[in-house]
C-alpha cells in the first residue's frame, strides 16, 4: 500500500518586516530602478565540485517551494507567497569563468541590475551562479530576492547548500514563519504606534538630506567591495577598541558609516547643518538557529544624528550609542513594530508615503548594516575551503547609498553599494577617504 | 549583584537554554553585540552605572562574575 501523499503547503504570509521590503520594491520598480536583489559571494580555494553543487540546487528547490513561488496580496490585502501554486524546481545553477581585477565586480553589478529574478511571478527567486576567478580560486555567487529572506536567513541558507542535507519525509516545508504576529485591531495597533508616528513627526525640522539628487533620473547600481586582511581588520579592531570599545560594533561602524556619507553631502552643500538619519535593521531573534531560513525578521530603528553630534568620531560613537538607548527606553522598537504592522495592509507603492511625506521626499540617509559573523561555522563547501565570504545588496534612491559591513574569519568586508546619478566620481573619492580616515589609525 | 546579573541576562539578554551561572562564558552563550548594548543599558537601569568605552572589552564582559566586579569597581566612591 501506498504511503499517503503529504498534505500540501499552505500560502505563506509575509512578515511586517517584509512589508518594508515589499516597499522600497515597489519605489525601485516604479522608477526604473529594477528589483530589490542582492548577491551573496563566498569566495573558495581549489576547485568546485559542480556534481555536488547541482545536487543541493536540485533538492534545495525540491524542498523550499517559496524558492519558485510568487509574492501576491490576497483578497485581505495581506501579501502571501503562494506555496501551494509553486512547481517544483532546481534552483538555478550557471557556470561562469571570469577574468581581469574587476571581473568579479562587474559580473555583481550585471546580475544585481538584472531583472531575471521577479517576486511576482512564478519563478526562481534565488539563484546559483559558480564562478571560476583563476587556476585554484573560484566563488559562488547567490543572487537573491530581498524579499525572500534577510542576511541571517541567507547565512543559514548557504550552510545548507554546503551540508546538503536531504529531503524531508514529509515532504516539501515552507522554511518561514507560519503566522508572524497574531492579529490585532488597528485602533490597539495606533495606540502602540504612536510615539513612533510623533518621533516622525519630529524629522521634517531636521531638513534630513541623503545622497538622492531630485530630477536625476536613477541609474545603474554600482558597488565597490573592499576586502580587508587579517592585518588591515586588527588595524581597524585595535582603533575600535581605543574608540569605542571592543564590544560596541553596531554604533561604532554605524557612525564610520554615517560620518563618510555626511562628509559627501557637506561638500555638496557647504555651510548647511548636516544631519543624518540612519535607518538600521536589527533582528528580532538574537539566536540566528531559531529563526526561520525565510522572510526578513528585523525591526528597524531610525536614529537621527546631529551634525554636531558627528563632528568626532569617538563622541559620535557615545552619542549613537545613547540615541540607541533613547530609542529603546522609550519603546520605539514596539512602536515601530506596531506602525509596520498597521502598514502591512497597504498597498506597496504607498508603504512609504508617510517616511517621504515627514521628510520632504527622502526615506532616511544611508542605509547601513553590520551583519556580524558572515555564515559562522561555514569553513568548506563540498571539499573546498572557504576564504572569504560578503554580502552586496542593491540600494535604492532614495537614499541612493547603502555601505554594509560584515567579517569573515577575521577579515572585514566593507561594501559600498550606490546608484549612477548619486555619487560622482569624486565623491565617491570623498566617501572612501572619510571612511578609510575613520577606520585606520593615523 | 551576581544574581541579579544572572536573573537579568537570563530574562532579557540571552535566550541560552542550559544554566547560566557566575562562572559562564558568555559570548559562547550567545551574547552579541546588540545583547551588549542591551546589557549596557540594564546595567544603567538596574544599578546607575554608565560604563566608559575603554571597560568595554570581550575581558570584562566574559562572565557574570566580571561584569559585577567592573560594575561594583565603578559603583565606588
Amino acid at each position: 500500500m501506498n504511503a499517503p501523499a503529504p498534505a500540501p503547503l499552505g500560502p505563506l504570509r509575509a512578515t511586517c518586516s517584509d512589508g518594508f521590503l515589499m516597499g522600497l520594491e515597489s519605489l525601485m520598480r516604479r522608477t526604473g530602478q529594477g528589483h530589490h536583489l542582492a548577491c551573496t559571494v563566498v569566495e573558495c580555494a581549489g576547485e568546485p565540485d559542480l556534481a555536488a553543487l547541482r545536487r543541493a540546487a536540485e533538492l534545495l528547490g525540491r524542498k523550499y517551494p517559496i524558492l519558485q513561488a510568487r509574492l501576491s496580496r490576497g483578497g485581505d490585502w495581506l501579501a502571501r507567497w503562494e506555496l501551494d501554486r509553486a512547481v517544483a524546481a532546481a534552483v538555478p545553477l550557471e557556470t561562469w569563468n571570469l577574468e581581469g581585477p574587476d571581473g568579479l565586480r562587474d559580473f555583481i553589478e550585471e546580475r544585481l541590475n538584472g531583472r531575471e529574478i521577479d517576486i511576482h511571478r512564478a519563478g526562481a527567486n534565488l539563484r546559483l551562479h559558480v564562478v571560476a576567478l583563476g587556476p585554484e580560486r573560484w566563488a559562488l555567487v547567490v543572487l537573491w530576492s530581498h524579499s525572500l529572506h534577510d542576511a541571517v536567513g541567507i547565512d543559514k541558507l548557504l550552510r545548507e547548500i554546503a551540508a546538503t542535507g536531504s529531503f524531508p519525509e514529509g515532504g516539501p516545508v515552507s522554511g518561514g514563519l507560519e503566522e508572524p504576529l497574531a492579529g490585532e485591531p488597528v485602533q490597539a495597533l495606533y495606540r502602540r504606534a504612536k510615539p513612533m508616528i510623533e518621533e516622525m513627526r519630529t524629522f521634517p525640522a531636521w531638513r534630513v538630506r541623503s545622497l538622492h539628487r531630485k530630477g536625476v533620473r536613477p541609474g545603474r547600481n554600482r558597488v565597490v567591495v573592499e576586502n580587508f586582511d587579517l592585518a588591515a581588520t586588527a588595524e581597524i579592531r585595535a582603533k575600535m577598541a581605543k574608540t569605542a570599545g571592543e564590544l560596541l560594533l553596531l554604533p561604532y561602524f554605524a557612525c564610520c558609516a554615517a560620518r563618510a556619507v555626511q562628509a559627501v553631502i557637506a561638500a555638496r552643500h557647504p555651510g548647511e547643518e548636516v544631519p543624518v538619519l540612519l535607518s538600521l535593521p536589527v533582528q528580532r531573534q538574537g539566536d540566528p538557529d531559531k529563526r526561520p531560513l525565510f522572510q526578513n525578521h528585523m525591526a528597524v530603528y531610525t536614529l537621527l544624528m546631529s551634525g554636531a553630534e558627528l563632528a568626532e568620531l569617538k563622541p559620535a560613537a557615545k552619542a549613537l550609542f545613547r540615541k540607541y538607548a533613547d530609542f529603546m527606553r522609550r519603546k520605539l522598537p514596539t512602536a515601530m513594530d506596531a506602525l509596520m504592522q498597521m502598514m502591512e495592509r497597504c498597498p506597496s507603492r504607498f508603504y512609504n508615503l508617510p517616511v517621504f511625506f515627514y521628510l520632504k521626499g527622502e526615506l532616511c540617509t544611508l542605509f547601513h548594516s553590520h551583519t556580524g559573523s558572515f555564515a559562522a561555522g561555514l569553513e568548506e563547501i563540498h571539499g573546498s575551503r572557504v576564504l572569504n565570504g560578503y554580502h552586496v545588496p542593491s540600494v535604492c534612491t532614495p537614499p541612493g547609498i547603502g555601505i554594509f559591513f560584515s567579517e569573515y574569519a577575521g577579515q572585514l568586508s566593507m561594501t559600498l553599494s550606490w546608484r549612477d546619478g548619486c555619487l560622482a566620481a569624486d565623491e565617491l573619492a570623498l566617501l572612501r577617504a572619510t571612511l578609510h580616515r575613520d577606520l585606520f589609525p593615523e | 549583584m551576581e544574581q541579579d546579573l544572572i536573573e537579568l541576562i537570563r530574562s532579557d539578554i540571552l535566550d541560552h537554554a542550559g544554566p547560566i551561572t557566575a562562572e559562564t562564558d558568555l559570548f559562547t552563550a550567545g551574547l552579541d553585540s546588540m545583547g551588549i548594548m542591551q546589557l549596557l543599558l540594564a546595567i544603567e537601569d538596574r544599578f546607575g552605572v554608565a560604563m566608559d568605552p575603554a571597560d568595554l572589552s570581550r575581558e570584562n564582559f566574559s562572565t557574570v562574575e566580571k561584569i559585577a566586579t567592573l560594575v561594583t569597581g565603578r559603583q565606588a566612591p
